[in-house]
């Protein structure tokens, strides 16, 4: 079985985490990406020693887990000889991916129209924060500002209440698995035509269309969608907290004979006939009354006690985990969804999988990130470039 | 300009969200998608009458959103007639997505092994909650319970917080994105070898992808990461109310080179030189105190008067906006992230756009969702059935 990308090159030149994240989708199905960075200091994400709080433990996780599997290059584009290098290696390049800003993009002379007729065949894929229009194309963008800015964050919280922090890197690599699919379009839509394109989704535009269903629903009504309070939430879709402090999510379908299995697992079978809940109408007139029934019942006995309780029932329910519980969730674990790393003066770590099952070409977690300039000296050889080439690059500092 | 997808064809046997968006996607970019619905039942989510408290209206945004632009056959696949004319549709199709339940594709004759062997090109592609192994392959699922187990909604909160419960569709709409991914990959596996092959993706698995940045980090430190109240946010990558109860969401990074401009923009030109807050080590040393200065600021203008303030600095913030707002944002008009359709019944609506921009072959927002069976005898009929078989199949109620 054979990876769906062999023999496809990509020349990633992508910073933080929604433009490498991208590229490490495609590291994973087999492509071969090398990463252009800076000589002095790489990518930021290089130097990041914790994620809220918790500390880089003998290897820098964040970093590692989207640029593991690629090469590592570094130049300098504003100088002339780096410059060069880098457009040899689009001339032979599949892919593009890039998410610095448009104006940067066009003075380093590696915006699309430059790029696309060096080589017709690229695909350019670029993430931006704002989209490539507009008042707000060359402002800033992190993930905050497009979970913001699409509205998605006030439909968390109720109205008026200050919205959660958003867990790091979750927005980009939401928009990343956006763009790589565009990226795939356009790669299949060159493989029958021969033509590449520019391939763009922004930061607000992906986390608009993870939202599509709340912002048409409320733009029709006119009126906007919020977060809901536990007891006005629905009682059956609903999480509620155990006795140890920790939750149980719910989500149980609206039908009567769901509802009558939900009463026996739980044990609240008295309640299969209640009137106040026997039918669907009724239980959905009378949920703040069942939420707090359930509220009552689920503080008698711990998660964990109610995970062993449920665990036989096929109606959708789910513990709230915290991360570090994964490593020992069966379900995880038979799925692949965690796989095992060895690193180097490090030893074994477990780190998400590619959690995508193609049954034919699979893909791979492959080894780990490359050292800022890693490939730099192999990669120019391979481009034809001597070594005295590579010492006067060195030399000028176009090349680490 | 065409789309990538024309000329490809897609049958789709999906319910809910994650199923019917994935196809969404690729109807989108052209792809022809018939969609077999039970002709008692229909797709549940055709009948969904508000959403939060959002009432639904003449125009079903949520239904709408995910199947405009398919066919809709209305065929009862427990009947064995209805099974050979989905076998003909095989025959004939790219592509097969569902999200049943594995139990019921087996029950129905389609699982992956029986329509693999129907049609050797065809692409199978499966969206589950749990996995395709583990003791929960078989539980139900909803998205709520992907966020719960995969701990994502644990990054959201403080420790021992009652989780969020995250808005609509939120996580379908992710997990169908990584689907789509897939499916992509694998077409373009079968346009270089003709193999077809299944692809899987589940909620749990979708999830943890997403979240893997804080995973991974917390597995190799051994310790959870959780959202963090305001004051251990970073200063400048944090939200900020406003005098009328609105957010800002500022986005600056910790290495900021701006802080001048950043103080201009604020009003806080006093600050320029402040020993405690004019380096990056400095601000991160007093964090505390420089929240409460902006705790301060922000509250002395309204979100609007701050939006017209920060307009032209190109620093990372946004507005934490409402949904009903984006109809008006110029950012999002300019670059079609909203679009207008006409709705034969609710006339000029606005809906999310594709928001992905493929220079050559952009996709395309098609109006609108086919009524429950509209195109059943046309299919029949181009399948070879006569009106006669039609009738018959009406009859017996293998078809609506």
């Amino acid at each position: 079985m054979s990876a769906p990308l062999e023999g496809i090159r990509v020349v990633d030149f992508t910073i933080q985490a929604f433009g490498p994240r991208t590229s490490e989708y495609l590291a994973e199905m087999g492509a071969e990406v090398i990463k252009i960075e800076s000589p002095r200091g790489g990518d930021p994400l290089r130097g990041v020693d914790g994620l809220r709080g918790v500390p880089s433990y003998g290897f820098n996780s964040y970093f590692d887990q989207i640029q593991r599997g690629k090469k590592s290059m570094t130049l300098d584009l504003h100088f002339e000889s780096a410059r060069q290098a880098m457009y040899k290696l689009v001339e032979d390049a599949d892919i593009f991916v890039t998410n610095l800003r448009l104006g940067g993009l066009e003075r380093l002379g590696v915006d699309y129209d430059t790029l696309s007729l060096m080589n017709p065949r690229l695909i350019y894929a670029l993430g931006t924060g704002w989209g490539l229009k507009g008042p707000g194309r060359n402002r800033g963008g992190f993930e905050v500002t497009g979970v913001a800015g699409s509205g998605m964050l006030t439909s968390f919280v109720e109205r008026g209440v200050r919205p959660p922090t958003w867990p790091p890197a979750l927005g980009d690599y939401i928009a990343a698995t956006y763009l790589v699919y565009g990226v795939m379009l356009a790669l299949y839509h060159r493989e029958r035509s021969g033509r590449g394109q520019l391939v763009h989704t922004s930061l607000l535009g992906a986390f608009m269309k993870m939202a599509a269903c709340c912002v048409d629903a409320s733009l029709y009504a006119n009126q906007d969608m919020y977060g809901m309070s536990h007891a006005q939430e629905g009682a059956l879709y609903n999480s509620y907290e155990t006795k140890d402090n920790r939750f149980i999510q719910i989500a149980v379908m609206h039908d009567d004979a769901s509802w009558a299995q939900f009463c026996e697992a739980v044990g609240i079978e008295y309640l299969k006939e209640d009137p106040r809940f026997g039918a669907y109408e009724v239980r959905r007139e009378n949920s703040d009354a069942l939420v707090s029934i359930l509220d009552e019942l689920f503080l008698t006995k711990t998660q964990s006690e109610w995970i062993e309780c449920l665990e036989q029932w096929q109606f959708p329910w789910a513990p709230v985990r915290l991360l570090t519980e994964l490593a020992s969730d069966p379900q995880v674990i038979e799925n692949d969804y965690l796989v095992t790393i060895d690193y180097p003066g490090v030893g074994k770590a477990k780190v998400v999988g590619v959690n995508l099952d193609l049954s034919e070409t699979p893909g791979i977690v492959r080894e780990q990130a490359p050292e800022l300039g890693q490939h730099t000296e192999e990669i120019l050889l391979d481009l034809g470039y001597t070594w005295d080439d590579i010492i006067a690059m060195k030399e000028e500092g176009a090349i680490l | 300009m065409s789309m990538p997808l024309e000329g490809i064809k897609v049958l789709d046997l999906t319910v809910y969200a994650f199923g019917p968006q994935t196809t969404a996607y690729l109807a989108e970019m052209g792809a022809e998608v018939i969609k077999i619905e039970n002709p008692q039942t229909g797709e549940p989510i055709r009948w969904i009458d508000a959403m939060r408290e959002v009432p639904v209206g003449k125009f079903k945004a949520y239904f709408e959103q995910t199947n405009r632009g398919k066919k809709s056959i209305a065929m009862d696949l427990h009947h064995e007639k209805a099974r050979d004319v989905a076998y003909k549709l095989i025959e004939k199709s790219d592509i097969f997505v569902t999200n049943l339940r594995m139990g019921g594709l087996e029950r129905l004759g389609m699982d992956y092994e029986t329509l693999s062997r129907v049609n050797p090109r065809l692409i199978y592609a499966i969206g589950t909650g749990w996995g395709l192994k583990g003791p929960a392959r078989n539980r139900g699922a909803f998205e709520a319970t992907g966020f719960a187990r995969s701990a994502l909604v644990s990054g959201l909160v403080e420790p021992g917080s009652r989780p969020p419960l995250c808005p609509p569709a939120f996580g379908d709409y992710t997990a169908a994105t990584f689907l789509a991914y897939s499916i992509m990959l694998a077409l373009f596996h079968r346009e270089r070898t003709g193999e077809g092959q299944m692809v899987h993706v589940s909620l749990l698995g979708a999830c943890m992808k997403v979240m893997s940045a804080c995973i991974d980090t917390s597995i190799a430190a051994g310790k959870d990461m959780f959202g963090l109240p305001h004051e251990g946010d970073g200063a400048l990558y944090s939200m900020y109310q406003t005098k009328d109860k609105r957010w800002i969401q500022l986005a600056v990074v910790q290495d900021y080179r701006g802080w001048v401009e950043f103080c201009q923009a604020m009003g806080l030109e006093h600050l320029n030189d402040d020993p405690r807050f004019n380096s990056f080590e400095s601000r991160r040393e007093n964090n505390v105190a420089l929240i409460s200065i902006l705790d301060e600021v922000f509250l002395t203008r309204n979100q609007s008067e701050w939006i017209e303030r920060l307009e032209k600095y190109q620093f990372p913030w946004a507005p934490v906006r409402h949904f009903t707002e984006l109809a008006s944002d110029t950012q999002i008009l300019e670059n079609d992230y909203i679009v207008s359709l006409d709705d034969p019944e609710a006339g000029e609506v606005k809906v999310v756009g594709t928001t992905i921009d493929l220079s050559k072959t952009p996709g395309q927002i098609r109006s609108k969702a086919p009524e429950l069976g509209q195109h059943t005898e046309e299919i029949l009929l181009e399948l070879g059935y006569t009106w006669d078989d039609i009738i018959v199949m009406k009859e017996q109620s293998t078809i609506l």
